[in-house]
């Protein structure tokens, strides 16, 4: 049972750091070579949004489990581990708000009907996206430190 | 019983004018956030080691069906939410009606949290009694979940009323922030349309 929800938390981080990005590698090829309308980047978007959130509730509910798991054994927050601890948990914090602003973004531009959306700023909401993609990687990479060194 | 169905679907129904992907998404931030913040202020405090632990994995599952039942009643309350800020076009709504309306959502997610724990809490009781214990254990796990739901219910709705609260201040935060990203919404006829006259 143990190793099942472990396995679904490191499953549901794979697909964000994955899903991330793939939208990015997209967005390059978007402007290199233009898809066929601004619509299919933001179906995309959407689909990403719907695996994103259920991957982070995936993720919170088994990483607690995997604390639950340590017991008393778990390192302090003083110790080194500790500290790697809490780099992670600060950089899934600046996940969580970045993602909020970001489906909220996605929304503002859906909304706007076609012919209007050329006063906002659709870049910025791909950078969005590209942060995501920095910020899950810097918070898989402090994970991977606490598993191995 | 039709009409409870009704009332159930009713309140996890989407409301008109909101796409699903925002409710999906807001309702799973506000879950998450908030079981983040309880792990992040004992982590920071120190009291992280052994709290959540009960010394065998049963803890683990006790902890996720915990959470489903939370990411539920957050679904419930943000869709309930985001109904009662304006249908489709809170984004224009004043701050403080998204914070009072976020308040409302936690005090609908604060009882649908309190009511659907008390069905996993009797169901889990059912199975354990018709497969591993005498059916008289029933009526007593049944009499403490009513007892527990009424006295529940006064600490749900203010806990979940001022939960929704720091919920709804953050939202706007965050909507602002996300408007400050991609710029304001143009003004278009479709809007303006379903604006309400002031």
């Amino acid at each position: 049972m143990a190793f099942l929800v472990r396995s679904v938390h490191v499953g549901s981080v794979t697909f964000i750091l994955g899903g991330a990005l793939l939208l990015v590698v997209v967005f390059y090829l978007h402007r290199t070579g233009p898809l066929t309308s601004t619509d299919v980047l933001l179906k995309l978007m959407e689909a990403y949004e719907y695996g994103f959130w259920a991957a982070i509730g995936l993720t919170v509910a088994p990483g607690v489990g995997n604390v639950a798991h340590f017991g008393d054994g778990l390192p302090g927050p003083d110790s080194t581990w500790g500290v790697r601890f809490t780099i992670k948990l600060a950089l899934v914090a600046v996940l969580l708000a970045l993602s909020a602003v970001r489906v909220l973004a996605l929304h503002l531009v859906t909304r706007t009907p076609p012919e209007h959306r050329s006063g906002l700023r659709i870049a910025n909401l791909q950078g969005l996206y590209g942060a995501t993609a920095v910020v899950a990687n810097g918070a898989g990479a402090v994970a991977i430190a606490m598993a191995h060194f | 019983m039709r009409t409870i169905l009704s009332r159930i679907h009713d309140l996890f129904s989407i409301p008109a004018g909101i796409p699903p992907v925002l409710v999906w998404g807001m309702a799973s931030f506000h879950a998450a956030t908030l079981v983040f913040i309880v792990v992040f202020y004992l982590q920071l405090s120190g009291g992280l080691r052994g709290f959540f632990s009960d010394g065998q994995d049963a803890g683990t599952v006790i902890g996720l069906i915990a959470f489903v039942v939370l990411w539920l009643s957050s679904y419930a309350g943000t869709a309930r939410g985001l109904e009662k800020a304006g249908a489709g076009r809170f984004e224009t709504e004043r701050m403080i009606t998204l914070i009072s309306t976020g308040s409302f959502g936690g005090f609908v997610s604060g009882v649908t949290f309190l009511l659907t724990g008390a069905v996993v809490v009797l169901g889990a009781g059912l199975v354990q009694a018709i497969v591993v214990g005498p059916v008289k254990d029933l009526p007593p796990l049944l009499a403490l979940t009513v007892i527990g739901v009424g006295f529940g219910s006064f600490f749900a709705t203010v806990i979940g009323g001022l939960l929704g609260l720091v919920a709804g201040v953050l939202d706007t935060l965050l909507l602002k922030t996300a408007i400050a990203v991609v710029g304001p919404l143009p003004q278009t006829p479709a809007a303006d349309a379903e604006t309400p006259a002031t």
